[in-house]
């Protein structure tokens, strides 16, 4: 394989650094051999003749053949020239890819290869190189050459500095002196003995020409752009202008013994390879010398380059969150937009794109809020079905015939099922003791009903119903009225009217019950608390309500004192309950009025009556006309507190 | 006052008020550390900013120079509860989805963390309460996976199922473990 090379130097440190390893002969300047130093450590060596015109232009006088021991090795590397400025090591070459540099040479790179990304590392390097090579510059006999791996891998692919020190100065290696120096520094490291026969004396290196030089269009080039050391790989094709020859020399094959640590299939040379070595710059003078711009406008140009972002100026539509969480790797700022949404905007975002989504899922306290969201939203979905079902259950009880049998299995059922449940009237066990009772009984009734239907009302439909009342409920108007009443307050106070409907079942078939066994039943004795209420409301308007406390009231005189606390309890709640709304009520009736006995209801309900005072509905103040006078004297006597207790009701 | 000359990404050189500019982070920083003089007609070039969007810049920053110093680090949970932008602010970021961009990335830049916030909760403010086509309308965003909420919805669950059984299983482990223990 012949390759011809044409190197253009234009920095003066480059100059200087190959003035240290190369032998100047007036203009001349022949390199002695480049040297190709793959992976695997073996070093190539390739040997290439330069020769300077008059105007200080480089070109090339002859090829020198580049000599691969094919056997010793299958590197990706074989027959490329591998030239590189510092500045272009830190960043052209990429692993894995074959490039071509700005200068033109043909860089191949390993997949494996370190870069010495650091330029002061690679000055370091560049030194300690050139000092060894003034070492070896003397003498230019064969020698042994062992390298370490390391120390190819990174100067291999893209260090111009080291690789062409090492080109300059193999051949000036003479003797184990290099090679015990090297073994000295980098003892552990070498894996690989090369055997490189020394070049010709008449190897010259021509020296660059003084104008800096800028790549042609014509080679396909890869960046970086700026350099200031620029080097061409020019194969021209027998049209140099020759100055003066050098004597033409043949280079031995390198006998070069390969220990490689793994072997690796190299693509070798591909016609796309050979087509590139192949690319000439005809005419060097189009190459203009490359001017540096270190204005404050050439500065900021090349920092707009360098800029991290794009410019997204002058865009109608951005989408914001790929760019910031995405493209660039600004997630702070994607998770604190995000962090101003709310879940149900963020299940929508996640559902937009899979890039939007990536980015929800990846910001985790986003993420957090959307997933309990939806699991809410599931459960309460869940819970819905689950709702619906049981309705649907208790419908069905409702609407069966044996939802008595339900009831005492625990299920809440209106009480106006109860009520409506299709029972025959029997004929009493008993006969009355009296005829009163029978009148007793004959009040119960359609108070029975009537409490019961206002205890499912809401308060307002109370008040409405109240008055259209029949003549025959009218009778007992004054009884219902007060245990209404008391069932109102009581609705109110629970501030639902619906709590009365788990009224025990004994309750609802007599109402007398109800409130002798206040006591034992839980709802049933709010009720009577509520009854016990009202009378107290009809009772202690002289008093102001903030004083009205049961415990130092005077006129409280219920016997059992446990019932006594429980109902001041009750009460005082009640009444820091009232309070608040103490402005629709009124409390200026004053009515003078005693419980006597345990047994509240027959007591409060009678003595009211007894005592015809007018009540006035708290809430809109509308009388409800006691209409005490509708009942008869034996009625009332019926009704009158009786003073031993128990739930004789009969009248005296 | 003393001002000190900004360099935006093209070249263009502004000389801002330092009392104004200190708004930014990192240029209050910057001068604190490198003790540059305000004598001095330093130009402090910005290369990720560009000229328009470091004209609004100053522009919000002049605006907001007698504003209170912005909360501490330990506000911040509390900053992004406060979500309200003023009357001004919000006619200030009436522009381009692109200006409103750099805008974004300039405050990311110069760590100015009022406008960091009030062109966040801009951005915030664009998506929420759209539906996925709305979204999709306004960002100019090819929609490229069509997930139902169903499909989230289960994925979710599915997610929530995978945590538990971890969970159980750390939770055996861990009683194995303590059994083991105890019985040795």
């Amino acid at each position: 394989m012949s390759v011809r090379v044409n190197i253009i130097e234009t920095s003066s440190a480059a100059r200087a650094q190959l003035r240290g390893v190369a032998n100047f002969t007036g203009k001349r300047l022949v390199p002695r051999c480049h040297k190709k130093v793959n992976r695997v450590g073996v070093r190539l060596r390739k040997t290439i003749r330069f020769e300077a015109d008059k105007n200080g232009r480089m070109e090339e006088v002859e090829s020198m053949p580049i000599s691969v021991d094919a056997s010793s090795h299958d590197s990706v590397d074989s027959g490329y020239l591998s030239i590189l400025t510092p500045h272009t090591s830190g960043c052209s070459s990429m692993t894995g890819y074959r490039t071509r540099s700005s200068s033109g040479a043909l860089l191949s790179a390993k997949k494996c290869c370190r870069f010495r990304t650091d330029p002061f590392q690679c000055e370091k390097a560049q030194r300690r190189r050139s000092k060894l090579n003034h070492t070896l510059n003397a003498s230019e006999s064969d020698y042994l050459v062992s390298e370490s791996s390391s120390v190819e891998q990174e100067s291999s692919c893209t260090n111009v500095n080291q690789s062409l020190s090492l080109v300059h100065s193999t051949p000036s290696c003479a003797d184990n002196k290099y090679t015990e120096i090297l073994r000295i520094k980098n003892r552990r490291n070498w894996r690989t003995t090369v055997l490189i026969t020394p070049a010709s004396n008449d190897f010259q290196l021509l020296s660059p020409p003084l104008s800096p030089a800028v790549p042609s269009s014509s080679f396909v080039a890869s960046e970086p752009v700026e350099e200031d050391v620029e080097m061409k790989l020019v194969h021209s094709e027998g049209k140099s202008q020759v100055q003066a020859t050098p004597p033409r020399l043949r280079v031995s094959i390198p006998r070069i013994v390969i220990s490689p640590a793994r072997r690796r299939i190299s693509p070798a040379i591909t016609s796309e390879n050979q087509k590139l070595s192949k690319l000439c710059i005809a005419d060097l003078s189009e190459i203009k010398p490359k001017r540096l711009d270190f204005s404050h406008r050439g500065l900021a140009l090349r920092n707009n380059i360098r800029r991290a972002t794009l410019d997204y100026t002058g865009r109608e539509k951005v989408d914001f969150l790929s760019l910031l969480g995405e493209e660039s790797n600004h997630l702070n700022l994607v998770s604190k937009i995000l962090s101003y949404l709310g879940p149900p905007d963020l299940c929508s975002v996640s559902m937009v794109s899979a890039a939007w989504r990536r980015i929800c899922e990846n910001d985790s306290g986003a993420n957090g809020r959307r997933m309990s969201y939806i699991l809410r939203k599931q459960n309460i979905k869940e819970n819905l079905k689950v709702t619906f079902k049981k309705a649907k259950r208790e419908e069905d009880i409702q609407t069966s015939p044996k939802s008595r049998h339900y009831v005492r299995k625990g299920f809440l059922v209106d009480v106006q099922n109860f009520l409506y449940v299709p029972a025959q009237p029997r004929p009493p066990n008993s006969p009355p003791v009296s005829p009163s009772k029978v009148k007793f009984h004959s009040y119960v009734k359609p108070i029975q009903q009537y409490c019961c239907n206002v205890a499912t009302m809401p308060i307002q439909q109370y008040c409405d119903n109240i008055q259209e009342l029949s003549k025959d409920e009218r009778a007992s108007y004054n009884i219902a009225r007060v245990i209404t009443t008391g069932v109102k307050l009581y609705v109110m106070f629970m501030d639902s009217p619906w709590h009365v409907v788990s009224f025990p079942r004994k309750c609802s078939h007599y109402i007398p019950t109800l409130f002798l066994e206040s006591e034992k039943y839980s709802p049933a004795n709010t009720l009577s608390f509520a009854i016990h209420l009202y009378a107290r409301y009809e009772l202690k308007k002289n008093i102001k309500l903030s004083n009205f406390k049961l415990k130092n009231d005077e006129n409280v005189q219920i016997e059992d004192q446990h019932v006594s606390d429980r109902i001041a309890k009750n009460t005082n709640m009640f009444l820091d309950f009232a309070q608040r709304d103490s402005e629709k009520w009124d409390w200026d009736e004053r009515i003078k009025f005693s419980i006597r006995s345990q047994n509240l209801a027959g007591t409060f309900g009678a003595t009211l009556i007894k005592r015809r005072n007018s009540i006035c509905l708290p809430r809109d103040g509308r009388c409800l006309a006691p209409n005490a006078n509708t009942l008869t004297h034996s009625q009332r006597a019926q009704l009158a507190p009786n003073p031993t207790g128990g739930d004789d009701y009969d009248a005296r | 006052m003393p001002n000190i000359k900004l360099q935006s990404s093209d070249g263009e050189i502004f000389a801002v008020d330092i009392e104004i500019i200190k708004c930014s982070v990192t240029i209050k920083t910057m001068l604190e550390d490198l003790g540059i003089d305000e004598a001095e007609e330093e130009v402090v070039p910005l290369p990720n900013v560009n000229s328009a969007i470091l004209n609004k810049i100053i522009q919000w920053a002049t605006y907001h120079k007698d504003d209170l110093p912005p909360p501490s680090f330990e506000d911040e949970a509390e900053e992004n509860s406060n979500d309200d932008i003023s009357s001004w602010d919000a006619d200030f970021l009436k522009v381009e989805q692109s200006t409103l961009f750099e805008l974004i990335l300039a405050a990311n830049y110069l760590n100015i963390k009022d406008l960091l916030n009030i062109t966040c909760k801009t951005v915030a403010n664009m998506i929420e309460g759209k539906t996925t086509t709305e979204l999709c309308e306004i960002f100019n965003i090819n929609r490229d996976c069509n997930i139902s909420e169903e499909e989230q919805e289960e994925e979710c669950i599915k997610k929530e199922e995978k945590k538990s059984v971890k969970k159980r299983r750390r939770r055996r482990t861990r009683k194995a473990v303590e059994e083991r223990d105890g019985k040795e």
